[in-house]
């Protein structure tokens, strides 16, 4: 779709890279931008002044460690890499439409990537238990409080004489919902006193935003990320689940798929057990299905019950797919090829 | 000479084009035009590329920015002279109409020359006028025989306004005070619906004597409406309702224009005299008409803060 006024409108900030649009088109949240030095994506968003500074820094830093997987930023010819015009911020990046060079899936790349960047960007922070404290009692407050607004949805429904066909939906998920609120409290519990007994807590440069729709291609068939707009220091667990939140919703979701993309994270970094808690903690309390319940809640008017039902069952059947993962993810590690066989290696042993 | 600076900039910043259009002023470059300036000052040229910088964060208002090379800097050194390069914008726009724009870019100096004070107070253009001086000088000019009548008309009046000057710096000393690259109300351009304001490449200023100079401009130029409205847009961005206000006043109070004309008179022919006379008594009604229109809209502004 081309935007003859788009040109005029883009004018102002095009100005600053030197551009002179022949023709603008709107592909998906960017611009595709056609000049006569080629063609470039211009990104529209809304970030503060600390926002931007934190996240040309998280560009800059991520190129200066060795991370180059990214679709790069070009300077505006002030040197800025951000340009704010009115109440937006945009940047522009090369126009990246190339097709994998490798049959990998979108998923595979990703979180492959994902790895790279946790890897190099991996920091054991100094262990301060008030922090972890902090963390844990917050989470379990805001849990607990989710749960008790749920419980209260469901005894209201069970009161009705008549009930929705979105409320019957919910009432015969309900335990089991209520069931995975209490595993994912009782990992997290697991996380919080492994921490403070190993006294250990590892931070990474998260992406926040992890999606198979920020994966592009180069020319030459390279896999590069999109979008750092969300960065945050945090631990790895939160791209993950993240990550794995998104996955199970492929209509082709498999196990398998769940167990390979696991695989490929492990294989560059190998979480740790008090991690691994944590993100089958992340992964089992049922926020989507409570999200679901503030829409239909929030927005009576503007879907039908069919589609609100629609929407919960996916997303029940989302949590399904989860709770197989979980299990697969708490799986202990097969023993390594040496011990496999105790006798053998006592027999091996000189002494 | 001018050959081998033209090859430099174009390798620093890798233009595949460049020839003079002006020379030592604009190039033709396959980017557009640009301007090049030299600079023998590096603390004047990080003045200069530093308020350009400041000002254009964040606001819809662009300013003429160093670009930067290849390298991103901002600037090259030719043997001990820096050049720097900049777009070249020529469509002006006028003061009616632009009132918003303006009021943006002048809160954004304001908000910057007090930022940058500290670090650039030591090359500013300090203020040199005196009251006391230009009595002095008055005095010289009657024991020589001469009288101003028109000098002498606004006498009293220029007393009263040196001592509410006075009282009001009195009262807000310590309060630092804004460097200032000259105002221009001609360097007010646009590019692509972009206000773009080219600076200069002088000192800095300290004070408001630029913004005063600057405001009777603009008043001969537009229409008291239109001075509101820009001083309206200038508090949006910067405050006038505060000490700095006051100090504008001051500074729109001070009888400079008396000071200026007996300088003028000191150095000038006999047949200078009367044309020189002549400015100042515009200039001191067209003064009188701004410092009425400006206690007028700092009255206006107290009074919907009282209401």
């Amino acid at each position: 779709m081309s935007f003859p006024n788009e040109v005029q409108n883009y004018g102002p900030i095009l100005f600053q890279y030197d551009l002179y649009p022949e023709r603008i088109e709107a592909v998906g949240k960017v611009k595709k931008v056609i000049t006569k030095r080629g063609t470039f994506a211009l990104k529209e968003t809304k970030m503060n002044e600390e926002e931007r500074r934190w996240f040309t820094h998280v560009i800059q830093r991520l190129s200066e460690i060795g991370y180059h997987r990214m679709v790069p930023l070009y300077p505006t010819k002030y040197g800025d890499y951000t340009v704010q015009y009115g109440n937006n911020v945009y940047y522009l990046m090369p126009w990246f439409s190339g097709t994998p060079r490798t049959s990998l899936s979108r998923e595979d790349d990703l979180i492959g990537e994902i790895a790279k960047i946790h890897v190099l960007t991996l920091k054991e922070q100094d262990f301060s238990p008030e922090v972890v404290e902090q963390s844990y009692h917050y989470l379990m407050n805001r849990w607990e409080g989710r749960q008790l607004e749920m419980e209260r949805f469901a005894e209201e429904a069970e009161r009705k004489l008549y009930m929705s066909p979105f409320e019957l939906t919910y009432l015969s998920h309900f335990h089991e919902m209520m069931r995975m609120a209490e595993e994912a409290k009782q990992r997290l519990g697991e996380w919080y006193n492994t921490c403070q007994s190993e006294k250990r807590y590892r931070s990474v440069l998260c992406n926040g935003k992890v999606s198979r729709n920020h994966v592009l291609f180069s020319h030459h068939g390279e896999v590069h990320l999109l979008n750092f707009e969300k960065a945050v220091l945090d631990t790895p667990v939160r791209d993950l689940a993240i990550f794995f939140r998104k996955a199970v919703h492929s209509p082709t979701w498999k196990i398998e798929d769940g167990m390979r993309y696991f695989g490929i994270y492990q294989a560059r970094l190998p979480l740790l057990d008090e991690e691994k808690s944590l993100l089958v903690s992340y992964l089992s309390f049922p926020e989507p299905l409570f999200h679901s319940v503030d829409m239909y809640l929030n927005n009576r008017g503007r879907f039908t019950q069919l589609e609100m039902v629609h929407r919960l069952e996916r997303r029940i059947s989302a949590l399904k797919r989860i709770t197989e993962l979980c299990g697969f993810i708490l799986m202990p590690p097969p023993p390594p090829e040496n011990e496999a066989n105790p006798n053998e290696q006592t027999n091996q042993n000189p002494i | 000479m001018t050959m081998a600076i033209l090859e430099q900039i174009a390798e620093h910043y890798q233009l595949d084009h460049a020839e003079w259009k002006e020379e030592n002023k604009v190039i033709s470059t396959n980017l557009g035009d640009k301007q090049v300036r030299f600079w023998a000052e590096e603390q004047l040229l990080n003045w200069h590329i530093e308020w350009r910088d400041e000002v254009a964060l964040g606001m819809n208002v662009a300013t003429d920015r160093m670009l930067r090379t290849a390298n991103q800097n901002p600037w090259i050194a030719s043997g001990t002279t820096y050049i720097t390069l900049h777009d070249h914008v020529t469509t002006t726009v006028p003061c009616a109409g632009y009132e918003e724009n303006w009021g943006q870019l002048i809160g954004g100096l304001l908000q910057t020359g007090i930022k940058l004070h500290d670090k650039y107070k030591e090359i500013a253009v300090k203020n040199d006028y005196s009251f006391k001086k230009c009595l002095e000088r008055l005095r010289k000019y009657k024991e020589e025989g001469a009288s101003f009548e028109s000098v002498k008309k606004c006498l009293l009046e220029a007393d009263k306004r040196q001592k509410r000057a006075l009282e009001l710096t009195e009262t807000f000393r310590g309060i630092p005070l804004p460097l200032l690259d000259r105002l221009d109300g001609r360097k007010g351009k646009e590019i692509f619906n972009l206000f773009f304001y080219e600076g200069g490449t002088a000192r800095p200023e300290l004070g408001y004597r630029s913004l005063r100079i600057f405001l009777i401009k603009w008043l001969n130029n537009s229409s008291p409406y239109s001075l509101k409205k820009l001083l309206t847009c200038i508090n949006d961005h910067f405050s006038l309702e505060t000490e700095h206000g006051f100090l504008l006043l001051a500074e729109i109070l001070a009888p400079i224009e008396l000071y200026e004309c007996l300088d003028r008179l000191q150095e000038s022919e006999l047949s200078e005299m009367m044309t020189i006379l002549r400015n100042f008594e515009q200039d001191w009604e067209r003064n009188r008409v701004l410092l009425h229109h400006y206690t007028d809209w700092l009255d206006e502004k107290r009074r919907k803060v009282a209401l």
